[in-house]
């Protein structure tokens, strides 16, 4: 994978498997396709602020595993197409040659009519051509000009390949209609390279055409005789047309004057419709007959100067304008910026790597409280205060009573800090009470029921048995240490908790909204 | 040296969960109300290049504080056994399962991590706390603790006092809701812990801050490239000659319509990747068009030529083509390279073809009318689609991936977000905006959308800051399909904010 690799790769094969390569990746999320790139971007650093760079390599080190043929069979394609072209503009313009050179012997052959067909129509399509290949912006500064040109791109046989479509195999039919969606989406950024694409053709077309009449009047030249002559309806007498033929041939005509016919041997050829014999103001004499040849070098002459030469500079042209437009296309190319970005922004990961341990649920199997049933016949209850509430014992026997009906007769600490030994003094004391009194357990419901109230909660039950009623009430207070009603959704956490614990003496009683 | 590691940890259902998916812009983190969610440790580590700068750990909640630190007491009589005891209470405990969560929380710890002890704000001191931040005292390693605001309530003066007890720097941070800039500061205080780790931690900041930058550069691109294709969104209906088109209009245009919302939504959903929300449920009322010339009637024949220039074509080939074999020459050419042209086109869809299915076949009558909807002429129309596209970005911009409620988007405020665009700007996307409209076939140049994207860029930046406080001052609208209102008379006509309805049409030049 050497740059040099790149450069003998054609960029219009690099286009096409960029785009096919844009097609593919839409399917992969935008992470994975960082995760991706930008190694290759790293492993490119050379080539950085060399967009196009970049990104050819950058294919070639996607495609390294699975290589697309695609590209290269385009480029394969043309080239074959382009073949084509050169054979048939061959042999169009060889047989145009022999037409237009067509030699019965009883007419000369008119210049007329072949400067007409090779330098007349040939310079005329050269304009069209130059039309078409102006730049936009340009146009809309020539007035008629653009319209002319639109026109000559609606003339696309291409507009005919639905059509043709129908006739084709199912399979063949989908493929060719979807590469003509494809096709009109992709117009613009492909725009430039498709009218650089389709002028070069022309001239690859044009220049084989001009070869072929060369060859074909350079054939006909020395395999049979030929006699020249030239006549138009018009009136042009020789002296205008001498002054004519020499500004045609003013390419040439100072260094190589055997290539300009002489005012004689115009004066010399002209004929007439209605003339008898093939040149009636020929001198007669071989050695005449022989300067009357001299009109053929001046013919080669102008093909080669007025067909040829322009359009080889034309090839040139197109050439060149096809590959800047190919380079641009690359880098405009839909989705060749992302992929650019992929490849020169730092790659910032900062999730998780490993997957998140999914919390056990749905097996606890919930039990539902006991219907309520705090003992009002037992007024007197114990209550532990778990983990400090800042409230005093007045204020909860007040609450109490208000709410359950119950007074309170001790208010035991547990879950405090430091001690453990004072949740054990705790149990102990509410399992020894003699008297059996209601147990009462506060909590503040703004914070989880922890593990540690739990093994509490499994303690006190292993030592009261497990019939005694434990009654649980999350308690919530304001700034003022007023009770007011918990938060609902904290409630429903200690609820579910406490349900989980599958212990059926445990009551949860939360405060009313009335009550508090 | 390994990257600095810092474990958020606490109670249990104090937004831990919540400060590490906002941090690590993570939507997988497991949130819930539901205490002892986080059963296990979870890594993460920022990375640029593959390259870690600092890893977050999420870890379980204290469970048995006061147990652990009873356990641990009765074995360490000096402070310089206590970070000893601790590894051996993870030791003893890891076989044992007595305390499953407060060994996972602890490793990290003993492995070098800093202590990020998040707390809740809203809710009121409690001794119970103490037994775990002696815990954390006791591994000896550097902490600060956050402040989360669960609630409105604010208890955050008797919570410093304690906190400062145990450390050294006590900041507050709101999971939820804590803007990108605070983000950063958490994570420069967070280099405050200890000497080394401050260049890797101001490293990483500017990072992601670089970052930042770019998805917002992202997002331009992937708006301009939303509005370029909403803009020119043509759809078409071929009908007989002898048939009504009337009859066919309502198809087309929600046939018009739902393509639009379509490529709306894959905007959206483009954004929100960029910024790292997967299915990220969003409520959004539906783009209005309302056009009053929806519909264009054009006949057509079998080379796609309208009439007139199928004429003015036939005039210009009558002209040209006079000796009838130069049309064999540079005609055919030109025709014959077209075709190549066209061909090499598409060969790429070519080896695509199948995933593009759904084309149609060409139907093949000869001639007829062509019912057309688009390109979108209406002048707001674009601004229209920017306004609720800016909106939006900035919401996703706006949220942390802690939130896991629907993204609400508020019409109003996305009209508000279209006016905000100042008059400069406007100007340059109105040159853009015609060269859209004027495009054919829904083809445009892709350069427009590469300058669309950098005027995008540009009002972004000043419209994310400006967002939030318009998004609350606007004024509530009753219809948003409403024309102009005429309440606001203090507005300059040429600074009329581009309005979703698009009752009234001004020409183009
Ligand atoms: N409104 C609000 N809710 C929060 C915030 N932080 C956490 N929560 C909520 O508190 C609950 C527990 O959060 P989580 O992050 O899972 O806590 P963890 O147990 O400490 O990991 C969740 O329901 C969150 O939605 C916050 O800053 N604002
Ligand atoms: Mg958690």
């Amino acid at each position: 994978m050497n740059s040099s690799n790149v450069a003998d790769r054609p960029i219009l094969a690099d286009l096409v498997d960029l785009s096919i390569q844009v097609d593919r990746d839409a399917a992969l999320n935008p992470p994975e396709l960082r995760r991706r790139d930008r190694p290759i971007g790293q492993k490119l650093a050379h080539l950085a602020g060399k967009p196009q760079g970049q990104l050819r390599q950058w294919l070639r080190e996607i495609s390294r595993d699975k290589p697309t043929q695609a590209g290269a069979t385009a480029v394969k394609t043309l080239h074959r197409m382009a073949l084509i072209l050169a054979a048939v503009g061959l042999i169009i313009g060889w047989g145009a040659a022999l037409a237009i050179f067509a030699y019965d012997g009883t007419r000369p052959v008119n210049v007329v009519n072949v400067l007409a067909a090779f330098v007349g129509v040939q310079l005329l399509l050269l304009l069209l051509t130059a039309i078409v290949a102006l730049p936009r912006n340009l146009l809309q500064r020539l007035p008629g000009a653009r319209p002319v040109q639109d026109l000559l791109g609606w003339l696309s046989p291409g507009r005919l390949v639905p059509a043709v479509a129908r006739y084709l195999p199912a399979e063949h039919r989908l493929a060719l209609e979807a590469a003509l969606g494809r096709h009109k989406a992709g117009h613009m950024a492909y725009g430039q390279v498709q009218k650089w694409l389709i002028l070069r053709f022309s001239q690859i077309l044009a220049i084989a055409f001009n070869i072929g009449a060369l060859a074909g009047c350079l054939y006909l030249v020395t395999v049979s005789d030929l006699a020249f002559g030239w006549s138009t309806t018009l009136t042009v007498d020789s002296q205008n047309f001498h002054s004519l033929i020499t500004q045609l041939a003013w390419p040439w005509r100072s260094w190589l004057p055997g290539a300009v016919p002489s005012i004689e041997v115009i004066d010399a050829t002209r004929y007439f419709r209605f003339d008898h014999g093939i040149l009636p103001n020929a001198p007669d004499g071989s050695a005449d007959v022989a300067t009357l040849g001299q009109w053929w070098p001046f013919l080669l002459m102008a093909i080669a100067c007025y067909g040829l030469l322009p359009r080889l500079g034309l090839f040139v042209l197109s050439q060149w304008r096809l590959d800047a437009a190919l380079k641009t296309a690359l880098v405009h190319a839909p989705g060749a910026l992302q992929i650019l970005d992929r490849m020169n922004r730092a790659l910032v990961e900062t999730a998780a790597t490993e997957p998140e341990v999914r919390m056990k649920s749905g097996a606890i199997q919930e039990v539902p409280f006991p219907a309520h049933s705090l003992d009002r016949n037992r007024p007197n209850a114990y209550l532990i205060n778990w983990a400090g509430i800042n409230a005093d014992e007045e204020q909860f026997d007040r609450l109490f009573k208000q709410t359950m009906g119950v007074a309170l007769e001790r208010m035991l600490h547990a879950g405090r800090m430091d001690s453990i030994d004072e949740d054990e003094r705790t149990i102990d004391e509410v399992a020894n009470a003699a008297h059996n009194p209601a147990i009462l357990v506060a909590v503040k419901s703004w914070e989880p029921p922890l593990l540690d109230f739990m093994d509490f909660l499994d303690s006190l039950r292993a030592a009261v048995g497990s019939e005694r009623l434990i009654t649980v009430t999350p308690i919530m207070l304001d700034q003022k240490r007023e009770f007011i009603p918990a938060d609902p959704d904290d409630l429903d956490v200690w609820k579910k908790r406490l349900q989980s614990r599958g212990d059926s003496r445990i009551d949860f009683l939360p405060l009313s909204a009335e009550a508090a | 040296m390994s990257a600095p590691a810092f474990a958020v940890v606490g109670h249990p259902n104090k937004g831990k969960s919540s400060i590490v998916a906002t941090l690590a812009q993570d939507n997988s983190v497991q949130i819930s109300p539901i205490p002892g969610t986080t059963v296990k440790c979870r890594h993460f580590p920022m990375k640029v290049d593959g390259e870690v700068q600092y890893i977050l750990v999420d870890t379980p909640g204290f469970q048995r504080a006061r147990q652990a630190l009873a356990w641990m007491r009765a074995r360490a009589s000096t402070a310089a056994e206590r970070v000893n005891v601790v590894r051996q209470f993870v030791e003893e405990h890891e076989q044992s399962g007595r305390f499953p969560d407060e060994c996972e929380l602890l490793k990290p710890l003993l492995d070098g991590a800093g202590i990020l002890y998040v707390i809740d704000g809203s809710r009121p001191y409690g001794e119970e706390y103490e037994a775990e931040m002696e815990i954390l005292r006791w591994t000896g390693q550097p902490s600060i603790a956050l402040i989360n605001m669960i609630r409105k309530d604010s208890y955050i003066d008797e919570w410093t006092a304690a906190l400062e007890q145990y450390f050294k720097i006590v900041r507050v941070f709101n999971a939820m809701t804590a803007e990108f800039q605070k983000r950063l500061e958490l994570l420069k205080a967070f280099g405050q812990l200890r000497e080394e780790w401050q260049a890797p931690l101001a490293r990483a900041v500017a990072t992601l801050e670089e970052d930042r930058r770019a998805r917002q550069r992202r997002s331009a691109l992937a708006i301009a490239e939303m509005l370029a294709e909403m803009i020119t969104l043509t759809v078409t209906k071929r009908i007989a000659s002898d048939e009504d088109p009337s009859t066919k209009e309502a198809d087309l245009a929600r046939d018009y319509r739902t393509k639009l919302r379509k490529r709306e939504q894959k905007g959206r959903r483009q954004i929100e990747k960029i910024y790292d929300y997967e299915n990220l449920q969003r409520e959004e009322a539906e783009i209005e068009v309302i056009e009053q010339d929806l519909f264009s009637l054009e006949s057509w024949n079998m080379w796609g030529l309208k009439k007139n220039q199928l004429i003015a074509t036939g005039a210009l080939s009558g002209a040209a083509l006079g000796s009838g074999f130069d049309l064999a020459v540079g005609g055919a050419s030109l025709l014959l390279g077209a075709a190549i042209g066209s061909v090499v086109g598409g060969t790429s869809a070519w080896f695509s073809y199948k995933r593009i299915g759904e084309v149609k076949i060409l139907g093949l009558p000869l001639g007829g009318q062509e019912l057309r909807v688009g390109p979108a002429r209406n002048l707001n129309f674009p601004y229209v689609v920017l306004g609720r596209a800016l909106y939006h970005h900035a919401a996703v911009m706006h949220r942390t991936h802690a939130q896991r409620d629907v993204l609400c988007l508020d019409t109003t405020a996305e009209d508000a977000s279209a006016r905000s665009i100042a008059e400069s700007q406007r100007k340059q996307l109105e040159r853009v905006f015609t060269r859209l409209r004027n495009s054919e076939n829904g083809s445009y140049e892709p350069v427009l959308v590469e300058r669309l994207a950098e005027i995008i860029d540009e009002i972004m930046i000043k419209f994310t800051q400006t967002m939030l406080t318009t998004s609350i001052t606007a004024p509530p609208r009753t219809s948003a399909t409403a024309n102009l209102p005429s309440d606001e008379p203090e507005r300059a006509d040429d600074q009329q904010p581009p309005r979703r309805a698009a009752g009234s049409q001004r020409s183009v030049d």
